[in-house]
Order: structure tokens, then C-alpha cells, then sequence
């Protein structure tokens, strides 16, 4: 019996052809700060993925991006005074009110997550090949020597060298490049149609980081996965995604291919970010803080949009 | 001056496990109103340089020198003086600040204790223009507040407060601006920068970030293995780098935007 592919899954679904794999809409998340007050940490927050899309969140800490993720995964605490609102929608289905079930499903089989901090999710008691092994939904787990091959693959497609030994290896066994990339690994092994990575390499050292990120790029690439990349690095972002969304405030400030926001920002928290990340790696620009009056601007216009 | 001479550091291996050079024969010159950086990636052991260089570990060989003064026959009069021309500003600011106490206690104390200033309004005077320095303004609105109700490049502009209050000649900084997003770290960096000018402050900046340190060091040492492989004026290694890892770490830098 064959695996069903990504396309299979797709066929099972209600989805159109123009459909987009997810749908945000009006996202809001209250998250409790104190016994009595709460902040609205993402507030009407929009956007679409696509098949094979691959789409950037940039923004600085404090900004909602990564709880917009979070709740794409479906990972928020489950607390009555963490509050969501809006859409999410995945293939067609709406997420938000879905049972935890099925939230599960599609977890375990179609979307991929990797965070900054591989030791949290890793099982340290479990050796790393059981581990991508709980990804393979599709071999029977009668099918030993298959699942085991198929571990080594994906170890392999996730950029480690010696994939056989590795799978035999505990995570506190691994440096922090080689847990990235068993996270990796974990998430490609259930062929998901997204994945989402937040900060996936902000704690590796430069030289690994490259490594991960052409990783994550060309696996992505092979398998036709969307690929939604959160980041406080606008250089990881630039190089990896087609669309960008900019947060600050818990809304998106800009939209728009990668390149054009880049090379034109609209809005002027970007210009600003802009600026000041370039004033870091140009020579001859004097550095660049975001002044404190656009900050206070653009909280001026978040509680005016809070009004309407 | 701050000199290190081949300086080493060993640490024994526990129940078996061998014993790890952490710094080996390394050789670096600090010196007021300079900026001079130490790169190279974890467990490069920058980090163990740096602590030797504040004299929070004892060297396992070679030395470390003040003006010529060995740190290792120092007394305690002259080690606590040593504290305060050499000043540490670390990695995690919410870390290194007590966080059941105000800005004013936590600059105001070492204030104390190096004997700056005595009394309630002197202490107080040095407190705010140690902030000032750092560009809190206007200053006497941080007194108050906990280490919970700054931003954490506010912390960070906290610690250098308290650094810069003691009035010393080099600051060792480890890692200090790495976790800051782009827009603060570019405003510390400044505020460094500043220092340096204003005060004569001379820094060693300890990171893994190559464009921060291509913007703001004079001189660079990289480290690889406990050992620097390569030194010399940021603009030329930066531009012809001998080493082959200096020639790997600049190539792994990603695309600017």
C-alpha cells in the first residue's frame, strides 16, 4: 500500500482550487498579564497562505507574532482568560471552535512546527529516531525496517550527517544546530502541506544558522510545503519568503511581496525598522533608534483603531 | 591598561571526563577610549576570557595585568580598586539586576560601596547623572520604577548606568547587546559609543555578532577553539581576513537587507 501523498489529503478535503491552505481573519488574542488585567497581544490580525507559499512575519519583541503563531498551531494555554477571537481557517475548515481532536489531527499529520528552543520539545528520555518516527503517520508500525529507513531519510533531508547514528543519539547528546535540525526532521517527517517556524535558528551561531536556513529552504522547496517564518531578523526573512507581513502592537502594519517591502516600505514603523536595522551592518550610516515619538504615534493609532 | 599574557584557563573534568582548555595562551590589550572586540562562536571561550578578565575566575596560566600589575598579587585594597576601573556589562539584564530592587537602590549601592559618594543626595546626585549618561531622561523618572517595569533596553541602559557610575576605564561586555532587537541594540550601541568619547571609556565587546562589531570595534581578536587565531584592525581583517574560520564566520553572514 502506497503512502497517501500530499494531494491525497488535499482531494479529501472541501478545499477549492483558488482556496488558500490557511485563512486568518481578524485574529485577536487577550492574554492575562495579572491576576485583574490582560493585554490584547494580537489585535484583528489578517492574512492568507497559500500552496507552497511561503510567507514572513517580522517584527520586534513585544509585537504578537509569535502568538499570531501559536494560535495558527493551535498551541495558545488553554485558560478561560486566554482569549481568541476571529478565524482561523485551515483548508476550508474553521479552526478556532474545533474540538481538541481536531486540532490533534491536523498537528500530527499536516502542519509542522519548529520553535527557538529545540530542548522543549524534544522528549529528553526518548532517542531521537523514535522521536521522527512518531511523525510517519503513513508506514504501519509493524513495518519496522521501513520506519526506521524512513527516519534515516528524513534525518538526512534535514541536514545531518550521520543520520543513522544520530537516530540512535538522545537529544542532550546533540549540540544546538543538530537539535534544530532533528526539529526540522520531526516536522518534514509528517509531509505536512505548512509549517511553522518561529525563530527557528536565533540561538545558533552564525556558521549553523546559514546551514539550518539553507536546510529548512531546500527542504521546503522538495517537498512543496507552505511555510509560514517568524522572525525578529529581517535578514532571515528577506532571503526565505515571498510575502512579508510586518507586526508592531499586536497589528500588521504592512503587507506585501518580500522584495517590495523591502525596497519600498509604505508604512513608517518599516521605514524606521529599516533603518535601523541597516544602520547596524552599513559602514558609513550613523546608528538608528526608532525615536520615541513614533513609538507613541503608533500607540496613538492602535488605540484609535481599538475605538472603531 | 588591561593586558592579558598567555593566558589560560583549564577546567578539571569531573568524574572521568576529561579536562577542557577552555582559554589557551591568549594574549589580548585593552585600553581606555578603545574599542576592541572578541569574536567567535559558543564554546570559542570568549565568555571564560571574559571572566578572567573581570578576575571572576583565577587564571591557570600566564597572566592578567593592570597598568603592569599582575592581578594574581594583587592585595584587597588594589583588588577592589581593579573592580572598579574594570566594569562588567552582561548578556541578560534582567539577570544581573535584583528584581525587588529600584534603579536607584541598584545603581545607588554600588555607589556605596566603592565610596563615590556618602549621603542620602550626593548618592542620589551620582544616581541621576549616571543615568543621564546612558540617555534616561529625563532620569529622575526611572528612580522609582523595578527592573520589571523597563524595557530590556532600559535594563541594559541600567547596567551600563551602573557601570559607568564607578567611572571606569575599560568596560568588558558580554554578549551585551545581542538579545536586543535591532532598533534598541543600534540605541545602546550609541549610548557606548558615546561614552567612549565623552569619557574615555575603552570597551571589550565580546559577541558573536560580526556586522555589530564590523560597525562600532577598532581593533578585533577571533576566537576558535580557546585559542585567537587571528587579531588586527577591524577594517582589515574584515577586508582580507588570513585565518580560513575568520574566512568562514564572515562568509556565513547573511545577505544584508
Amino acid at each position: 500500500m502506497s503512502a497517501p501523498t500530499i494531494t491525497d489529503a488535499v482531494a479529501d478535503s472541501d478545499r477549492t482550487d483558488t482556496q488558500p491552505l490557511l485563512e486568518v481573519d481578524s485574529l485577536r488574542v487577550h492574554l492575562p498579564t495579572g491576576d485583574r488585567s490582560e493585554v490584547e497581544a494580537v489585535s484583528s490580525v489578517s492574512f492568507t497562505v497559500g500552496l507552497g507559499e511561503r510567507v514572513g512575519i517580522v517584527g520586534e519583541s513585544g509585537s504578537g507574532k509569535s502568538v499570531t503563531g501559536r494560535a495558527i498551531a493551535g498551541l495558545l494555554p488553554t485558560s478561560p482568560r486566554v482569549r481568541v477571537a476571529g478565524s482561523i481557517r485551515f483548508d476550508g475548515r474553521e479552526m478556532l471552535a474545533a474540538p481538541a481532536s481536531a486540532w490533534n489531527r491536523i498537528r500530527s499529520k499536516r502542519v509542522g512546527m519548529i520553535f527557538q528552543d529545540p530542548l522543549t520539545f524534544l522528549n529528553p528520555t526518548m532517542k531521537v529516531g523514535a522521536q521522527v518516527a512518531e511523525s510517519l503517520g503513513a508506514i504501519s508500525r509493524r513495518d519496522r525496517a521501513a520506519r526506521a529507513s524512513e527516519v534515516v531519510r528524513f534525518l538526512g533531508l534535514a541536514g545531518l550527517d550521520q543520520p543513522k547514528r544520530v537516530a540512535n543519539q538522545f537529544p542532550h547528546e546533540l549540540s544546538g544546530g543538530m537539535r534544530q535540525r532533528v526539529l526540522i526532521a520531526v516536522a518534514i517527517a509528517k509531509e505536512p502541506d505548512l509549517i511553522i517556524a518561529d525563530e527557528p535558528t536565533t540561538a545558533l551561531d552564525a556558521t549553523v544558522q546559514a546551514r539550518v536556513l539553507r536546510t529548512l529552504d531546500e527542504t521546503v522547496s522538495e517537498l512543496g510545503t507552505s511555510l509560514i517564518l517568524i522572525s525578529h531578523d529581517l535578514a532571515v526573512v528577506a532571503g526565505m519568503t515571498d510575502r512579508i507581513h510586518v507586526m508592531y502592537g499586536g497589528r500588521i502594519v504592512e503587507s506585501g511581496p518580500t522584495a517590495a517591502v523591502l525596497a519600498d516600505p509604505r508604512h513608517d514603523y518599516t521605514k524606521a525598522l529599516l533603518r535601523s536595522v541597516r544602520s547596524l551592518t552599513e559602514p558609513d550610516v550613523p546608528l538608528y533608534s526608532m525615536p520615541r515619538s513614533l513609538r507613541a504615534r503608533l500607540a496613538l493609532e492602535r488605540s484609535h483603531d481599538a475605538q472603531d | 591598561m588591561l593586558r592579558t599574557d598567555r593566558v589560560s584557563k583549564e577546567f578539571r573534568g569531573r568524574r572521568g571526563t576529561p579536562a577542557v582548555l577552555a582559554v589557551r595562551e591568549a594574549s589580548i590589550t585593552a585600553e581606555p577610549g578603545r574599542f576592541v572586540a572578541i569574536v567567535g562562536e559558543s564554546g570559542s571561550g570568549k565568555s571564560t576570557l571574559a571572566r578572567l578578565l573581570l578576575d571572576l575566575i583565577p587564571a591557570s596560566g600566564g597572566s592578567v595585568t593592570i597598568d603592569g600589575q599582575d592581578l594574581a598579587r594583587m592585595g584587597r585594597v588594589d583588588r577592589m580598586r581593579f573592580r572598579r576601573t574594570v566594569q562588567a556589562v552582561l548578556q541578560d539584564p534582567a539577570g544581573s539586576l535584583n528584581p525587588r530592587k529600584r534603579v536607584e537602590q541598584a545603581i545607588g549601592e554600588v555607589v556605596r560601596l566603592h565610596g563615590i559618594a556618602k549621603g542620602r543626595s550626593a548618592v542620589r546626585e551620582a544616581v541621576v547623572e549616571a543615568l543621564s549618561l546612558v540617555g534616561m531622561d529625563p532620569p529622575e523618572r526611572y528612580l522609582d520604577r523595578f527592573p520589571h517595569e523597563l524595557s530590556g533596553g532600559q535594563r541594559q541602559r541600567v547596567l551600563i548606568a551602573r557601570a559607568i557610575v564607578l567611572r571606569p576605564r575599560i568596560i568588558v561586555a558580554d554578549e551585551a547587546v545581542s538579545a536586543l532587537d535591532a532598533s534598541v541594540k543600534a540605541g545602546v550601541l550609541r549610548v557606548m559609543a558615546d561614552l567612549k568619547d565623552r569619557l574615555d571609556v575603552g570597551y571589550v565587546f565580546i559577541t558573536h555578532d560580526l556586522p555589530v562589531v564590523r560597525k562600532v570595534a577598532d581593533y578585533v581578536y577571533v576566537m576558535k577553539s580557546g585559542e585567537i587565531v587571528e587579531e588586527g584592525e577591524t577594517d582589515e581583517v574584515f577586508a582580507a581576513p588570513s585565518h580560513p574560520y575568520t574566512q568562514t564566520l564572515l562568509a556565513a553572514a547573511l545577505e544584508p537587507v
